[in-house]
């Protein structure tokens, strides 16, 4: 009564190997160029994205430098102011 | 052995004559194990190609802890599993409910017709029965039966493969030939009269 069950589980015993197709090997080639191809307009914005954000971050990099220049070159203009003042106050010595 | 590992070193730098060697020793033995798995010519075809792509895009990640070919076998059995998946979730959308039991909501057995191309033709019915009622084993019941049952790879490879010892894959495969036999009893009850 087994017999039957053994001889379908069996019945791929010697079997012939399949074969792909003829031209497979050049289909699989053509997907990967077609991949490679694929990912370069995402390398070119991410090029454009990185140029970007560099543009952005000179951008800011020089505002924060000029202003924080600006601020400095008044406070040494309003300490020297006061020092010049102080240094023309001819009558305060005297007293 | 050493040629395969320097193939793939050269596959990882984009040499595509590196992978026409791996394909052509590869190419027949990746192409049997993937139509077991898919009972179907054309996605067996397009599986093949996807599993050298495959190979072609992992090749930088290779881990020399394995053999070449243990590693290409995982790939080809993973992708496959994967297509099984995919497949079965599809039908469970409800594209093909009418495969499934009306009251387990199981997958019924495919009405596949399928004959593996190599299969001898006094053969052919039987094979026919057996491809029917492998789609019930789980996947890694399947896989060892496929691996040492159809594609005669040796236990102690199978089990590199599926990363387990070569005892646990002689155990999933007793395990496999068991519920092959229940569901052909169940499937085909006339057989045995």
């Amino acid at each position: 009564m087994e017999d039957w069950k053994d001889d379908i589980l069996n019945s791929t015993k010697g079997m012939a190997k399949a074969h792909p197709p003829a031209d497979a090997f050049d289909q699989i080639l053509q997907k990967i160029n077609n991949q490679e191809h694929a990912t370069e307009p995402s390398r070119t914005w991410m090029g454009i994205a990185a140029a970007v954000s560099l543009i952005v971050m000179f951008n800011t990099y020089f505002i924060a430098t000029y202003s924080s220049d600006t601020d400095s070159s008044s406070q040494y203009e309003a300490g020297s102011y006061t020092t010049l003042v102080t240094s023309y106050n001819l009558y305060e010595n005297d007293k | 052995m050493d040629d395969e590992v320097l193939w793939i070193d050269q596959i990882a730098e984009g040499d595509e004559n590196a992978l026409k060697k791996v394909y052509e020793r590869y190419s027949v033995k990746v192409f049997n194990t993937v139509i077991s798995y898919t009972k179907n010519q054309e996605d067996a075809e397009e599986l093949h190609q996807d599993i050298f792509v495959t190979i072609y895009n992992t090749a930088g990640s290779f881990r020399k802890d394995a053999s070449v070919s243990t590693w290409i076998y995982r790939i080809a059995v993973n992708k496959c599993l994967d297509f099984l998946r995919k497949k079965n979730s599809l039908k469970r959308g409800g594209i093909f409910t009418s495969l499934y039991k009306k009251d387990s909501g199981e997958l019924a057995i495919e009405s596949t017709d399928f004959v593996h191309p190599g299969i001898k033709m006094e053969q052919a019915e039987n094979a026919q029965l057996l491809f029917r009622v492998i789609d019930t084993l789980p996947d890694n019941q399947k896989t060892a039966f496929i691996l040492t049952q159809i594609e005669d790879l040796p236990q102690k490879e199978a089990a590199e493969i599926m990363n387990t010892s070569r005892k646990a894959v002689e155990s999933l495969v007793q395990r496999a030939k068991g519920n092959l036999k229940k569901e052909l009893e169940k499937v085909y009850p006339e057989r045995g009269k």
